[in-house]
Formats: structure tokens, sequence, C-alpha cells
């Protein structure tokens, strides 16, 4: 029983089963993409925040995109190979195509790394800087514990996991017991708690046999639950201080004696604060946002909060006169242009522009720019200064200050993740998705370039249609692509 | 000698021949099955199942909105874990999930794995004559995806947090806020809702996929598009509206579980409070941007409902009034409309958004327009319906049942339309009356009938008539019980979530709506006053007879298999379409010999033929060239 | 259709220079972007207007549809107009001029 039109066309429609299978796909997949490129514009017409222009590396979505219609073009000679029946050229061409989409993914994933270990800091006052963080300990907060108190009902051991020194840690209840406050011991509890609930109940109803019967099972099998007091809380002593190195995001709050955990967690800590600073080294410094200009508010760019928490002072000194020096005129130009306008369009209400994007500085740029201005004006000190850099470049800090900014003050922290605005969400998620379909269409047609030996000896024309509908899907593919590109990178 | 060795080899070639056919195993034959019958099949049984599941979810809600003071009764509690309940009463959580889940079993897991694959697959290559759909083993995948869809979702009822509780719509920011309170938001029934719908929108689009190119590519010799049979109009349509529709919802999926697990801001809008808390995201996402994605989908996904179901009845009826189908060609023309207009309609969900005048105005026409292929399509199938003989088999009374019934929902649907209207009706009972109107006794209805229709197809044997009478009567009763009031409480005013009827509104739950001595309190309630509490008392008795009348419908349904009146030839009902060419039950490659179509689908009644029924897959009988003319056309 | 072997060979010259078109064009897409035309809207367009003309060849050339049967460009046809006729009404409701 063989279904008919596999590999030749049905006559009145001259089409074979794949091949409206495939472009039946294909357009299920511009719904797909058509949804999420709807989503991209209805995000960015509506973006509250600088929609962000120029922040990705335009080298790696370059190469990509050159990488990506070579492969595209090398999959039609494979399958003009197949049709000529000449099965050694349609390998070469084959295996550059599966190789393309190798180093595409690669490419992608060393771009992905860069921003997951890059930093993003709002502070309350909308001021933002962007950097590095040097260790998780940087970015997290630290608590040395005395002991921990845990809820039966919605507590559970993962806290644990940011207990740096749990191996040489016993915990003890109140009455002197050692507990293991593991997964299972958890469960435990939990199911002991629920008998005691439906115990509590049956006596309720007046069933005092069946209560004290499931009562006593619950003392002979859950007595784990007895060291819990009548709120359902147990505090457990640490044998000796433990050390917890704690996501800022996990935290609910904290004072210098006690930590509480977010209520998913169910979890308290006393002891002491270590540390709840946030340490990073900047190269980005954003005052879009501090000083938007739809907003009548005055301010002045010394009151950032950020200036107030440079670990070397004069660093920050420094680079707010290297801003204002680099702002100043521009801001003056904007102003005078726009002066100019009013004067031209009388009658007409101005509205500002929310943001200035003269604003925000890049650090590395910034001195390249003051340098050079200084080299200008003292020529003579020019190799003297360049010695120095050299030298502040070499212990790492130059031009690359460092600040620590308590948590208190964070507005928003985040890496340069999905998570940190709507546009690097979207981001991720389309160039994700982008990256799952070529990852797809590299195993399919790296199963035609493996596997296809047996099918093209059996039937060349059936194998040349397999390839002709992967490659019909790896050109979509790399549509897509072109439109991804231009609308992240480039505009 | 000769003779002997003949028999022999053909003796031994039979065997071989039935050791492919039969011996196959049981797990290949009936499990992991590429056959598109025992596929529509498995799609029929898990459909079937989910449908009594979410009935079991609608029956608890009827109570806890009727009797709010009183706890569950023992049959309703039989299935809830106790952590969920409080004194053996539903409390607003759990009748927010049962809510939620109600509405999404319903719909996805339910009535179109029901309509569109169960009787499609099994319908439609029968129906085109061809062997089995374009792709096979891309069917048994879709199947597949679907029933792992379906256990997620069955599954996240017993998670810690249980299941998704913010309706079947899921609505961003609540939907990307609830059920945070856990150790692990991977294990919620919130995100295990998303995950599952991204399994069963797979599903939906591969079967989608293989359905359209199997109409297109592998319909029988002589079957042009014009001799198609509707069934099979509506599923390409139907085929092309999920293909279409559903990758937007995929795309709200993804963002919203990005949203959940990444604590991306795709619908997080800046500065969200959630429990006075400010809520540790970027903000500046949209909510309304999920809104319009999932109503891309939803709107569509109401003809996905509607359309096999209407495709069904238009299938029974000419079957049961021995003539042509009225109007076969503006049948189709008012199909293919309704699927275009289908997709510019959406946001007429959307109303009490805010929406700007635009908008409003566009979505407002272009729903207005829609109705007109659907009244073609109504005004035809009852036009059939004028000087037939008409048989009524259990088939044609589903059929004929689905006509008012549908005609009901339909027309309650217009003032919803109108964007004025829709804001005093919006999120009240009205809505839900009217959809449901449309769903349960329509859609079902037309649902039912084509599974006593099709019945023995696929088993030989008919269904028991006396059971389906005693199906069919008290649900048409019951369902009219039960959906009638909502109309009613609607307009008073009646709010769509009360998960206690009200209670804490007493001057809403005690609202008078029918004065002592006013007619209808003569009818229904002895000259006294009837209140919106009255309504839902009245409702839930609705909905428990409902629940009694499907019992003889189980009955029948297995007890037929192995006790039915056996059927006398393979095509019982005297039908014209192909699928009834092919032996009882059809075989694994459905046809004896390659069917030819020799003429349009529904020629009953032919002046001088000695049947009132000609099949298309025979020869016209006259000696006389017959024209290439519609039959349905008259 | 060109489904003959010796016609298919005819056309690897086509593909070899749409693929250096692709190229070509890419590099101009980066380099228009360095360009200000004055407004982000006007760089937004021009940018979108090569992307599309690139697509438009991948399209026609590598996915056949210059020469494909009419039941493809029937589907195409919805597809895209649903596509982009949902995303101008999003922006419509976004950017509505009548709003309370």
């Amino acid at each position: 029983m063989e279904i008919p039109h596999t590999v030749t066309a049905r006559p009145d429609t001259g089409l074979w089963n794949a091949k409206v299978g495939i472009w039946l796909f294909l357009a299920s997949e511009v719904m797909l993409f058509g949804g999420l490129f709807s989503s991209y514009v209805f995000l960015r017409l509506g973006a509250d925040y600088p929609w962000p222009r120029d922040e990705l590396q335009v080298p790696f979505g370059f190469v990509n995109t050159l990488i990506l219609i070579l492969s595209s073009v090398f999959v039609v000679y494979a399958w003009v190979a197949l049709k000529m029946r000449q099965w050694n050229r349609y390998r070469v061409w084959m295996s550059l195509v599966v190789l393309c989409a190798a180093v595409f993914l690669v490419n992608k994933g060393f771009e992905y790394k860069a921003k997951f270990t890059h930093y993003h800091v709002t502070l309350k006052d909308d001021s933002i800087v962007s950097g590095h963080i040097h260790s998780r300990e940087d970015k997290s907060i630290i608590f040395n514990a005395d002991s921990v108190t845990v809820d039966a009902a919605g507590g559970n051991h993962v806290f644990l996991k940011w207990l740096e020194n749990k191996d040489d840690i016993r915990f003890t209840a109140p009455d002197g017991t050692e507990v293991e406050p593991s997964r299972a011991w958890f469960a435990d509890v939990k199911r002991g708690l629920k008998k005691r609930q439906k115990a509590d109940q049956l006596a309720a109803d007046g069933d005092d046999a069946a209560s004290a019967k499931l009562m006593e099972e619950v003392n002979d099998k859950y007595s784990a639950l007895n060291a819990f007091d009548d709120s359902g809380q147990l505090k457990l002593t640490l044998s000796q201080t433990g050390r917890f190195v704690i996501p800022r995001h996990k935290v609910l709050s904290w004072t210098d004696e006690q930590l509480d955990f977010t209520r998913a967690l169910a979890t308290k800590l006393d002891g002491k604060l270590v540390s709840a600073t946030l340490k990073m080294q900047i190269d980005e410094l954003d005052l879009r946002e501090y000083l938007r200009h739809d907003d009548p508010r005055e301010k002045a760019v010394a009151d950032a909060l950020i200036f107030d928490h440079f670990d070397d002072a004069a660093e920050g000194q420094q680079l707010l006169e290297d801003f204002n020096h680099y702002r100043d005129p521009k801001l003056a130009a904007h102003e005078e242009a726009v002066a100019e306008w009013k004067a031209k369009h009388p009658g007409v209400e101005y509205e500002p522009e929310p943001f200035y994007d003269f604003e925000r500085v890049y650090l590395d740029k910034l001195h390249e720019e003051v340098h050079a201005e200084d080299e200008t004006h003292s020529n003579a000190e020019g190799d003297h200064e360049q010695q120095a850099a050299a030298g502040a470049d070499e212990s790492g800090s130059h031009g690359h200050p460092s600040v620590s900014i308590p948590f208190e003050e964070v507005e928003f922290f985040s890496n340069f993740g999905p998570r940190k605005n709507t546009f690097y969400a979207i981001y991720f998620t389309m160039t994700g998705l982008h990256g799952l379909h070529v990852f797809g269409g590299m195993l399919v047609l790296g199963y035609f370039l493996f596997r296809g030996r047996k099918l093209y000896l059996k039937n060349p024309e059936h194998m040349a249609n397999r390839v002709e509908v992967g490659g019909l899907f790896w050109h979509f593919v790399d549509l897509v692509w072109i439109f991804l590109f231009p609308i992240f990178y480039l505009m | 000698m000769a003779t002997a060795t003949t028999a022999d080899s053909n003796a031994a070639d039979h065997a071989h021949a039935e050791h492919d056919h039969h011996d196959a195993p049981f797990w290949k034959k009936y499990i992991f099955s590429c056959d598109h019958k025992m596929i529509g099949l498995q799609y029929g049984y898990t459909s079937l199942f989910f449908l009594a599941f979410g009935f079991y979810l609608m029956l608890c809600m009827r109570w806890s909105i009727a009797y709010p003071e009183q706890p569950l009764p023992w049959y309703l509690r039989l299935f809830i874990v106790e952590r969920f309940i409080s004194d053996g009463m539903m409390n607003g959580s759990l009748y927010n999930m049962f809510g939620a889940m109600h509405g999404t079993i319903m719909v996805f897991l339910g009535v179109v794995p029901l309509g569109f694959a169960a009787f499609g697959n099994y319908v439609t290559p029968l129906q085109i004559g061809a062997i089995d759909m374009a792709f096979p083993r891309l069917n048994m995948a879709s199947f597949w995806c679907f029933f792992i869809g379906g256990i997620m979702m069955l599954g996240s009822f017993f998670m810690p947090s249980g299941a998704a509780q913010v309706g079947w719509t899921n609505y961003s920011p609540l939907a990307t806020t609830a059920q945070l309170d856990y150790p692990s938001i991977f294990w919620t029934g919130q995100t295990m809702w998303l995950l599952a719908m991204v399994f069963v929108i797979t599903s939906s689009l591969l079967g989608a996929v293989n359905f359209i190119a199997t109409i297109i590519n592998l319909r029988a010799d002589g079957l042009t598009w014009m001799r198609l049979p509707f069934f099979v109009w509506a599923m390409m349509v139907t085929g092309f509206l999920l293909l279409l529709a559903f990758p937007p919802l995929e795309v709200a999926a993804i963002m919203q579980l990005m949203d959940r697990l990444a604590y991306t801001s795709f619908f997080v809008p800046t500065g969200l409070l959630v429990d006075g808390q400010p809520f540790d995201v970027a903000g500046g996402g949209s909510p309304l941007l999920f809104q319009h994605l999932f109503w891309f989908l939803g709107h569509p996904e109401v003809y996905v409902l509607l359309l096999p179901a209407i495709a069904i009845v238009a299938e029974v009826i000419p079957a049961n009034t021995r003539k042509p189908l009225w109007g076969y060609r503006s049948m189709v023309y008012a199909v293919l409309t309704l699927g275009f207009l289908s997709f510019i309609v959406w946001a007429h969900h959307m109303y009490m958004t805010g929406m700007g005048a635009w908008v409003s105005a566009f979505f407002q026409t272009t729903t207005v327009l829609i109705s007109v292929p659907s009244v073609i399509l109504l005004t035809c199938l009852m036009i059939s319906l004028w000087g037939g003989s008409i048989r009524f088999t259990m088939p044609m009374l589903w059929a004929a049942a689905f006509l008012p019934m549908f005609g009901i929902g339909g027309l309650t649907g217009l003032p919803l339309a109108f964007n004025l209207i829709d804001l005093h009706l919006h999120d009240t009972y009205y809505v839900i009356g009217h959809f449901h109107y449309v769903v349960a006794p329509g859609i079902i209805f037309g649902l039912f009938a084509g599974i006593y229709h099709w019945y023995p197809n696929f088993t030989g044997r008919l269904m028991n008539n006396f059971l389906g009478h005693l199906h069919f009567w008290p649900s048409l009763i019951a369902m009219n019980i039960l959906f009638a009031p909502m109309m009613v409480q609607g307009v008073a005013g009646f709010h769509r979530r009360w998960y206690d009827g009200g209670l804490s509104f007493p001057l809403t739950t005690e609202k008078t709506l029918f004065e002592a001595g006013s007619f209808f309190s003569n009818l229904f309630a002895n000259g006294e006053v009837i209140t919106m509490r009255d309504l839902n008392i009245l409702m839930t008795f609705g909905a428990m007879m409902l629940a009694v009348a499907q019992i003889p419908f189980i009955i029948n349904f297995f007890g037929s298999i192995l006790f039915g009146k056996k059927i006398k030839n393979d095509n019982p009902w005297g039908a014209t379409t192909l699928e009834w060419a092919t032996p009882t039950p059809p075989p694994h490659g459905n046809f004896l010999e390659e069917p030819v179509a020799y003429k349009g689908p529904y020629e009953y009644s032919v002046p001088g033929e000695d049947r009132d029924f000609s099949p298309q897959w025979e020869p016209a009988k006259k000696a006389e060239p017959k024209p290439e003319k519609e039959p349905a056309g008259v | 259709m060109a489904d003959s072997p010796e016609e298919i060979q005819k056309h690897m010259k086509a593909y070899t220079l749409v693929g250096l078109a692709l190229l070509v064009f890419t590099f101009i897409t980066v380099a228009v972007s360095w360009v200000d035309f004055g407004s982000t809207t006007i760089n937004v367009t021009i940018g979108l207007a090569i992307a599309t003309f690139k697509a438009g060849l991948v399209a026609a050339i590598f996915m056949h549809l210059n020469h494909e049967r009419p039941m493809i460009y029937r589907i195409l046809v919805f597809t895209c107009f649903f596509a982009a006729g949902g995303m101008l009404l999003f922006i419509l409701a976004l950017k509505d001029p009548i709003t309370l």
C-alpha cells in the first residue's frame, strides 16, 4: 500500500505531497514569525524607555548573515547536484551547509555569552550603569547565619543551595535532636502536617477513635513534626557559622541581624549581615532616563545617585567632569536647534524628545574623545600620559571605575539577558527561536547527508525531492534572518 | 498436480496477505497506529473522555454558584483532593481553577479534537477516496503531541499549586504573576498550562498541514473541487484556520513562558504592583499585546469549533431528507468567506480594554459582516429540509435540533458585536449563555449527529434507537433549562465570575427577575417572585439532568459494539458519498478497488433512477452524457 | 517548472549571481545604517526596503517562487495578507487617533 504522489507530481495540481506539506508548514511559520515581528513593532512603538538602537555587536550579526546566505546558496547547489545525479558533489555542498549551520550556532553562542556576563543596574533615581561583575559574591547578599527558621507548611530545602559550607554544618532542633533538613525531611513534615490536620478535622467531627489512631501514626512516623512550635515554625541552630551567598531576587528583606527569603522559600536566617552591596566595574553611564526631557523635573547631573558610590571618589569626580564635558556642548547645540525650529514654526507646539542620546556615554569612547582633546591641548605631555594610561590598563581599572552600590539603592538589576528590558526579551526570544530553527534544519539536512545514500540508490528523485523540501525550509530560515539582522542590530 | 500447486501457492499468498493485515502487533495496530481511521478513533475516545471531565468540572462550579453555603454532594467530591476544598465547600481559588480548566479542556482538548481531529481523520480520507492521509506518520505524531499536552493539562491538577487559575484566556499580567509563590515556578499549573498548550498547538499544526495536503493531493479520480462533499470543504477551511491562527497563540504562549521563567516583561507594564510590592522586572511590556495575540487565534478558533459540526449536519441532512443539499455552491463560497473574515474580527473580544474608536469601528463592521456567511450556511441547511421526505433517524434528530439551537446561539451574538451594547453585557452571564448556546446545544449536537451517523461505518452495527431517544430528548430539554436562564440573568447584570453566585452581593443575588404574578412567574413559580438565585438553582438542576441524560449514550455507545443491530449492507443510510463505498469496517487501505467519482456529492432522488440515491462511485446509468453541472444549484 | 536536469544546470549561474547579490546587499545594509538620513523613520524604512528586496530574491530564485504552481501562490497570498493585516491592525490598535 503506497500513498500516491509521494515522488511524482499529481497531474492536476502539479505538486507532490511533501511540497504541499512544506509550503503549508512554511505558511504557518510565516504566521509564527509574523506574530513575533508584530510583537516587536508593538513593543517598540509602546516602549516607555529609550529603545536600544546600537547596543548589539554588529560584527556578530553581520558575519552570521553572510554565513546563512552562503549556506543558502550551498543548499541550492546540493539540490542541483542531486538533480544531476552527482552524489559526491551533493555530499560536498551539503557538508558545507551543515558546517555553516554549526558555525552560525557557535557564533551565536559567543554572542549570547557576552550578553549574559554583562550587567546593568538601575538605581532608585533611574540613573543607570552597566559593566562587569567579577564574582558571584559581588552580586549576592552575603550573610553569616547562626540559626535557620523553617516553616512546616511552606518551607523547603532550597535554602541549602546557597549555604557555602554546608558539608561542615549540622543542624540541631531546640530539643537537642539533630536534623537533616533535606528534601525528604521536608516532604515528611508536610505529609505529617496534613495527617494531623485530618486528625483534627476528625476530632472536630466527633470521631475520636479514628482521630486518636491517626495522631498515633503521626507521632510514630512523622516525629519530625513534633519539633515545630504551635505556629508551625522550627528554629534550627547551626553547629558553626553558616556562610550564605544568596542571589538578590531570592531575598525578600534583610536587616543587620536577620534575613527573610522570599515567600516561596518561607525560610528565615538569624545572624550577621556581611554584605548587601553590588560591586561592579562599569563601562557605561546612562543618564537618559534620569534626565528625561518630557518630564519637567529639573535635575543636576551631579546629583545622580550613582556618583555617591564610586570606590574611588576621584574616579567618580573625573567621570562626572568628562560626562559634562562631553554633554554640555551637545545640549547647547540641541537647544539652539530647538530655538531655531521654534522661531521657524510659530504657533506650533514643540514636543520634546523624551530622551537625548548624548546623555548616555560608553566609558571607553568617552575616554578616547577626552584624551584626544587633551593631546591637541598639550602635545608635549602626550608621551607621558600614554605611558600612564598603559600602566593603568595593566592594573585593569583605568577608565573602568569600580562602584559598590547597596542593594537598597538598586531599583533593578539584571544581566543583559532577556530580563533586562523588552528589547532584550524580544531579541532573545526571536533569535532563540530562529536558532532552534537553524538547529532543527541542521539535524534534518545532516540526516539527508549521512543517511540519504540508501534512498538515493533506491529512488534518486525521491531523495532530490527531500532535499528540495529541506532546502525550502532552510531558505525560509535564511529569509527570517535577513529581517532579524537589521531590526535588531542596525535600527 | 499442477492445479493443486497453484491452489497451494494461492493459499500461501492469501495467508501472507492475511498475515500482513491482521498480525500487526497490538501496539502497532491500536496504539502507535498510522492508519487514519485508528487515529481518528483514538482522538475520538480521548476527546470524549476530556469532554466528560470538563463537564464534571462544570457540575462542581454550577453547584457552587447555586448552593454556595452548602458542601458539595459526595458524588462531586469523589475526585477532589481535600487540600483544595474548605469544609467540603468549593472556595474561590478552586472555582477559578475549575473555571480555567473547564474552558481549556472543553475547547482545546474536547470539542476541537472531536470535531476536527476525530471526525476529520476518520471521514475525510474516506470521503475523498484516499487510502490514507498524505503523511501517516505525521498524523500519528499529531495525536501523540495532543495526548502529551492533555496529560500535562490533567497532571497540573496534582501539582502543589493545582492547575491554572486565570481563565481559559490566561490574560497577563494576572497569569504572569499567578502562582509565583512556589519553590519551582516550572512545576506550577500556570506554567504547565503554557507548556501543554505548546504541545496541543503543535499537534493542531501538524494535523492541519496533513489535512490540507491530503485534500489537495489525494482526491480520487473524478473528484473535482465542486464534487467534494461539503464536509471536506469545511475540513479544508478549518485546516487553514488552525494553520494560520494558531502560530500567534504559540508566540503568546512562548512569550508568557519567558515572562514566567526568564522574568522578561513582554506582558508586564511598568510599575506593576503585586500584593502591594513592586514586581521585580524591568516593565515596559503590554498586557494588551497578549490579548491581541490570544484573540487572533481565539476568534478563528470559534469557527474551528463550529465548522466540523455544521459540516456534519450538512452530510446528515441530505442523507435523511433524500434530496440534494440546497445551495451547495453558495455554501462552499460562504464557508470560504467565513474563514477569510474570521481572521479580522478578533478584537470584538476586547471592546472592554478601551480600544480607540477607529479600531472598534473596524472590528464592529467586520463582525457584523461575518454574520452574513454564517446565516447563508444556516439558511441553506434549513431550506434543504423543505419538501424533503424526512426520515427522523437518530442522526437526523440531532441535526434537526442543531439548527434552532445554533440559531439561538448565533442570534444572541449579534448584540455583542456592537461596542456599546457589549460594554454592558460583556462580563455578564449573557456572554456565557451566548457562546454556550453555540457550543453546547449547537456544536455538540452536531457532533452527536456525526457519532450516530458514522457509527455503522466503523462498527458494522447501528446504535440502539430507544436508548438514542432516551439520550436525545432529555439532553435537548436539559440544555435549554441550563442555558436559557443565563440570558435573562445576564441582561439583568449577573456577573460571570462569582464563584458563590454573588452571595456577598445580596442585592444582586436576591434581585427580582420576574415579579410575582407576571407571566413567567405564573408559568414557572406558581405566581411567586423569581430571583437570580432561583434561576441558579434551576440551571444546576438542568446541568444534573444533562449529566444523567448522557448515561444512555454511554451504554449505547459501548453496548452497540457488541449488541447493536447489524447493518444489512455497507451503505445503511443509502448515502451517496464515498465513505459508504468501503467494506464495513473499512480495512487498512480503505477501498477494495480504487474509487472513481462520477458525479456530485448529493445526488438524491435523481429523476429517472430506480433508487432515491445515486452514489458518487457509480457511473451514471443513463446513456445520455451527463453534463458537468453541479447537482446542488437547483 | 524547470525540472529537466539540463535546465537546472542552466540555473546554476543565476543561483551564484543571486548569492553574490545577497552578500553585496548585506554590506549595503550595514553601510546605510551608518548614514543618518534625518530621522529614525527614514533609516528604518530604507533598511527594511533593502531587507525586503533581499528576502524577495531568496523567495523568488532560491525558493523557486518565480515559477511555482497556482495552488502555492494561493496559500501564500492569504498567509501574507493575514500576517500583514494582523500587524497593521496591531499598530492601529496602539496608535488609534481617537482614544479616551
